[in-house]
C-alpha cells in the first residue's frame, strides 16, 4: 500500500509542475459566466478525488483538493474531473486558485470575468476593447430612445464632440485604457444617471487570452490546391457583422495586406467578406469576443473549381465552440467505405489535445471494431496557438460496396473542446459528402 | 365625459392586452440553475409590483403604465429568478384584474447528486428498468452492491431488476402516475435522503410537457421521385448507445428506443419535416444522421448532409441568417423553413407569419412575407413543424445573396438553402449560423 501511495504522489507531483506552467487545467461551466449564472469550475487532478473545498476571500476563489488514492486513475495518470460548484457571482474579474494535497502551493490558476446579465436601460457595445483601440467606436443604445447628456468610461469623460447620433444609438471612440473591467455611466437629459457595471472589457492585445471573454469559431479547412484526379479545391469562405457596431477580434483567418493595426481583426459594423481562404489545410479558428460571436455569421464551402459547372461544392460547418464536444466520445454515424469512395477522417481538438486521438470502427456487427491510435499535430506561434488545433485525420479502410461503418473518436483531454468530420469523396466524380459528429453518448 | 372615455379606452386596451395574452416561460425548459423569465404579451407598459411565491404557487402583479399611440403589442418579462425543481402555477394579474394570465410549467434539476436514468418512464410499463447513481456517496454501498439500501420513487419501494443483475442499481420502475416524483434513498449508515422531482411518468400519448421533450427535427425524410428523372431517399440514423431504454412522446422511430440500438429510418414520408420528441435528460446522448440521396445517381456520390437539428441550433426571437447563398441560373436554390408554434404561443397575434429578406451583394433587398396554413391540431403540433419553402429566382452567373429568415416572437424556427444544379442534380446545403440578423 505505501508503494502504491508514494507512487501515485509522485505521479501527482510530476503533473503539478506543469499544471503551473500552463496556467489551466480548470474549465468554468458556463465557459462565459453572468451574473445570473450559478458557476461550476472543472478542476483536473490526478489520482481522483477524496473532498474538496471552495472559499471566497475577495475575488479570489480558492479550491482545495484532497486527492484520492485510486490506483486505477493514478496508473497511468489520467486527468479527473473534480465539478466545484461556486454559485453565483456579481460582475467582477476573479481567480481560481487551486491546491491539491498537502502542497503549499498553487498547482493551477485561472482568471475569468463574469459578465453582467441584468436588463438595464442602455447597452454598450462591443464589450471587448483593446487598451489601445485605435479608433474603435463604441455602441451605446437606450431601450426608450432616451436622450444622453454625459457618458463616462470609468473616471472618462467622453468629451460633446466624440459623441454621434446615429438612427437613435449614440457612437463614440473608445479611449485609451488598462487592462480590465470598466463601468460606464449615463447621464440621460431627463432623469437619473444609470451605470452599467463592468460594461466593458479591456485586453491587453498580446496578452494571453482569456477564455471567459473570447471563444473560438473553427474553420475547418481553408485551402486552394490541387487535389486527386485533377480537381482544383477551393475553400469559400464568408464572414458577416450584420451589427450597427465593429466587433475587435483577436486574430483574422481572410487573406489581408496589412499595413497598420487593425490588421483584419476589426469587423467593422454590417461588415461583410467573401473570400478563399487558404494557409490553413488543417483548420484554423477565428477567436471572438463571446458577447458578439452569436451575432456574426459565418459560411464555408469547399469546391472542387476543375468541375464548377456540376455542382456549387459541400457544406463544411464552421464550428463554435458551444457546438463542439468535451469529455466525451465524439460519434460519426453511418458513415460509407464503399470501394468507389475515399473516406478521410478528419480530427480537430484545442488546449490538450497534444496526445493523439483513437478512433474506433464499428461494423455494426458483420465484422469486429477496430481500432487505430492517430497521431496529431500543431504548428503555431505564441498567441496563434489558441487559435490552431492540433489536428489528425485517418483513411479509413475500404469495405464492401454500400457500407457503412459507425466511428468514434476520442480526442483531447480535460475540457478540451473538440469536433470531428469525415468526408467520402467519389473516386470519378471527385463528389464529396461530408458526415459530421452529433450526439455526445459515445460508444454503445 | 373625459373620465368615461379613459375608462372606456382602459376597457379596450387592457381586453386587447388580454386577448392577445399568452404567457410563456424562457427558456423553454428551466432547470434548477437557469433563471426562469416570464414572457407578457402586452400592448402597454406595465412594472413588476410584486412577485410572491409559496411553495410552487407564484403570485405576479403588474402595475400598469401609460399606453403608446397607436398601441405597440410588446412582450414584458418578469424576471422570476432561478427556482428549485418542481412544477410551478403562476398567477398573473394587472392593476384590478384588467389582464388575469396563469401558466403551469416544471422546472427540472441541474446537476443533480442522484441520477435515474432515464429520467423519463412511461406510465404502466411493468418491465421497464430504471438506474440510480450516486457517484458521491458510491463508498456506502460497500462492495458495490448497496443492497442494504432502501430505494422509494413516489413513496414506492424499488425492486431490483431481474434481467439486469449486473448492474447493481438497475430496478423495475414502479407504476406510477404521470408527473415528477420525488426519490428517497434511506441507508443503515448516513440515515434518509430525500431528492425532489427526481424522475417523470409521462402517459404514453399524453401530451408531451415541452420542459421534459425536446424536439429534434429531420428537416426531410421522404423518398420518392424528382426532377430530371431523379429518385431521392433519405437515409437516416438514431442511435442509442446508452444502456437504459428510452422513451419517445411520439412514433416516428416506435415507442422506445432500446439500450444500445442504432435504428435505421426507413419508408418514413415526412417530406416537410418531422420532429422525434426525446426526453431532455437523454437527447444530447443520442446520436442522429441524414442524408438526402438522389439513388438514381449513386454512382456519382453518396448524396449530401442534411443537419438533424436540436432546440438549441433552432431560432428564437431572432433572426436566421443564409450567408453567400448562390441565386444562379445554372442551379435551383430552395429555402425551406420550418417553425414550432406550442400551443402557449398560439395566442400570439399573426403567430404563423415568416418573413424573408433576400439582400443581393449590391445591397438590393427583396422581402416577402408567408403566411403558413395549419397543418396540424392540438398535440400533434409539437411534433409537426410549420412549413414554408420558397424559390429564390437566379440573377446571374456566379451571383450569390444573403438570406435572413425572422420567425414570429416565440416561434422556434430553422431553415435552410438547398442548390440544385440543373443538369447534374448535385445538391449543395446551406444551413444557417449566426442569430446577428440584418445588416
Amino acid at each position: 500500500v505505501r508503494r502504491v501511495v508514494w507512487r501515485c504522489f509522485a505521479v501527482c507531483l510530476f503533473f503539478a509542475a506543469p499544471l503551473l506552467a500552463q496556467d489551466g487545467r480548470i474549465t468554468l461551466d458556463p465557459p462565459a459566466p453572468t451574473s445570473l449564472t450559478p458557476i461550476d469550475a472543472h478542476v483536473f487532478v490526478l489520482c481522483g478525488e477524496k473532498s474538496h473545498t471552495v472559499t471566497r476571500v475577495g475575488n479570489v476563489i480558492k479550491i482545495h483538493v484532497e486527492p484520492g488514492v485510486q490506483v486505477e486513475l493514478c496508473d497511468p495518470p489520467v486527468p479527473y474531473l473534480v465539478r466545484v460548484s461556486i454559485g453565483t457571482l456579481p460582475v467582477g474579474e476573479y481567480r481560481i486558485e487551486v491546491t491539491v494535497g498537502a502542497l503549499d502551493s498553487i498547482p493551477a490558476s485561472r482568471a475569468f470575468v463574469v459578465r453582467d446579465a441584468a436588463q438595464r436601460d442602455f447597452e454598450i457595445h462591443p464589450f471587448a476593447v483593446p487598451t489601445n483601440p485605435f479608433g474603435l467606436r463604441l455602441h451605446l443604445s437606450s431601450t426608450h430612445d432616451a436622450e444622453v447628456d454625459r457618458v463616462f468610461v470609468g473616471d472618462v469623460e467622453i468629451s460633446q464632440a466624440n459623441l454621434t447620433r446615429e438612427n437613435g444609438a449614440y457612437t463614440f471612440p473608445a479611449p485609451t485604457r488598462g487592462r480590465g473591467l470598466v463601468d460606464v455611466r449615463i447621464v440621460p437629459k431627463a432623469g437619473d444617471s444609470v451605470t452599467l457595471p463592468g460594461a466593458l472589457y479591456y485586453y491587453d492585445f498580446g496578452a494571453p487570452i482569456d477564455n471567459s471573454v473570447f471563444e473560438r469559431i473553427l474553420f475547418p479547412v481553408l485551402f486552394q490546391g490541387a487535389g486527386a484526379h485533377g480537381s482544383q479545391w477551393v475553400s469559400e469562405a464568408a464572414i458577416a457583422n450584420p451589427q450597427p457596431w465593429a466587433v475587435e477580434t483577436v486574430n483574422h483567418v481572410f487573406p489581408f495586406v496589412c499595413i497598420f493595426y487593425p490588421c483584419g481583426e476589426r469587423l467593422d459594423p454590417e461588415f461583410f467578406i467573401s473570400f478563399s481562404g487558404h494557409g490553413y489545410p488543417h483548420g484554423i479558428a477565428l477567436i471572438a469576443p463571446r458577447a458578439e460571436a452569436d451575432g456574426l455569421s459565418f459560411s464555408l464551402r469547399v469546391r472542387d473549381t476543375a468541375r464548377s459547372a456540376e455542382g456549387y461544392g459541400t457544406q463544411v460547418p464552421v464550428v463554435r465552440e458551444g457546438q463542439m464536444f468535451r469529455n466525451t466520445d465524439l460519434t460519426l454515424l453511418d458513415i460509407p467505405i464503399d470501394p468507389r469512395y475515399r473516406t478521410k477522417l478528419r480530427m480537430y481538438a484545442f488546449d490538450y489535445g497534444e496526445h493523439g486521438a483513437y478512433v474506433t470502427i464499428d461494423r455494426a456487427g458483420s465484422a469486429p471494431s477496430e481500432s487505430f491510435f492517430v497521431p496529431v499535430r500543431r504548428t503555431c506561434d505564441f498567441n496563434l496557438c489558441e487559435a490552431i488545433p492540433w489536428y489528425g485525420e485517418l483513411d479509413l479502410p475500404s469495405g464492401n460496396v454500400d457500407e457503412r461503418v459507425n466511428v468514434y473518436v476520442t480526442i483531447g483531454d480535460a475540457d478540451s473542446p473538440a469536433w470531428a468530420f469525415a468526408s467520402i469523396t467519389n473516386n470519378e466524380t471527385q463528389q464529396v459528402t461530408i458526415v459530421t459528429a452529433d450526439g455526445e453518448g459515445g460508444r454503445p | 365625459l373625459p373620465g368615461l372615455l379613459r375608462i372606456i379606452l382602459v376597457v379596450f386596451v387592457g381586453s386587447t392586452a388580454a386577448a392577445n395574452a399568452a404567457l410563456s416561460v424562457f427558456p423553454l425548459a428551466p432547470t434548477s440553475t437557469t433563471p426562469v423569465t416570464l414572457r407578457v404579451p402586452l400592448v402597454c407598459s406595465a412594472a413588476t409590483e410584486s412577485i410572491t411565491r409559496n411553495g410552487f404557487d407564484i403570485q405576479v402583479r403588474l402595475r400598469p403604465g401609460g399606453c403608446p399611440s397607436p398601441p405597440i403589442h410588446y412582450p414584458y418579462e418578469v424576471n422570476l429568478g432561478v427556482l428549485p425543481p418542481g412544477r410551478y402555477n403562476v398567477d398573473l394579474r394587472e392593476g384590478i384584474d384588467l389582464l388575469h394570465e396563469t401558466i403551469s410549467f416544471l422546472v427540472v434539476q441541474d446537476h443533480p447528486q442522484v441520477t435515474v436514468r432515464p429520467f423519463v418512464v412511461p406510465v404502466g410499463a411493468p418491465d421497464f428498468n430504471i438506474q440510480v447513481s450516486w457517484p458521491e456517496h458510491f463508498d456506502l454501498c460497500g462492495n458495490g452492491t448497496c443492497d442494504d439500501w432502501i430505494i422509494e420513487i413516489g413513496g414506492a419501494q424499488l425492486r431490483h431488476s431481474d434481467e439486469l443483475p449486473h448492474l447493481s442499481l438497475a430496478f423495475r420502475a414502479p407504476n406510477l402516475a404521470p408527473g415528477l416524483h420525488d426519490m428517497k434513498i434511506i441507508t443503515t449508515t448516513s440515515g434518509t435522503h430525500t431528492f425532489p422531482a427526481a424522475v417523470y411518468y409521462h402517459a404514453p400519448g399524453a401530451a408531451p410537457d415541452p420542459a421534459i421533450f425536446e424536439r429534434v427535427l429531420f428537416p426531410v425524410l421522404f423518398e420518392g421521385g424528382g426532377q430530371q428523372g431523379s429518385q431521392w431517399r433519405s437515409e437516416a440514423v438514431i442511435s442509442n448507445p446508452t444502456p437504459y431504454t428510452i422513451e419517445l412522446a411520439n412514433a416516428i422511430a416506435g415507442p422506445r428506443l432500446e439500450l444500445r440500438e442504432r435504428r435505421v429510418l426507413e419508408g418514413e414520408q415526412y417530406p416537410h419535416g418531422i420532429a422525434l420528441l426525446v426526453p431532455r435528460a437523454e437527447a444530447d446522448n443520442l446520436a442522429f444522421s441524414l442524408r438526402a440521396r438522389d439513388v438514381s445517381r449513386e454512382s456519382d456520390n453518396f448524396g449530401t448532409e442534411v443537419p438533424v437539428v436540436r432546440e438549441s441550433q433552432m431560432f428564437r426571437d431572432s433572426v436566421l441568417t443564409l450567408l453567400d447563398v448562390p441565386l444562379d441560373p445554372r442551379y435551383r436554390t430552395k429555402v425551406r423553413a420550418y417553425a414550432f408554434s406550442d400551443p402557449i404561443f398560439l395566442g400570439l397575434v399573426n403567430n404563423n407569419d415568416v418573413k424573408l429578406t433576400v439582400r443581393r451583394a449590391n445591397g438590393e433587398t427583396i422581402q416577402q412575407f408567408w403566411t403558413r396554413s395549419p397543418v396540424c391540431e392540438g398535440a400533434s403540433c409539437t411534433a409537426t413543424p410549420g412549413y414554408l419553402e420558397f424559390d429564390l429566382a437566379p440573377i446571374g452567373a456566379g451571383e450569390r445573396g444573403d438570406v435572413y429568415i425572422q420567425f414570429t416572437d416565440g416561434a422556434l424556427g430553422w431553415a435552410f438553402a438547398s442548390v440544385t444544379n440543373n443538369e447534374t442534380q448535385q445538391v449543395t446545403i446551406i444551413s444557417p449560423n449566426g442569430r446577428g440578423g440584418q445588416p
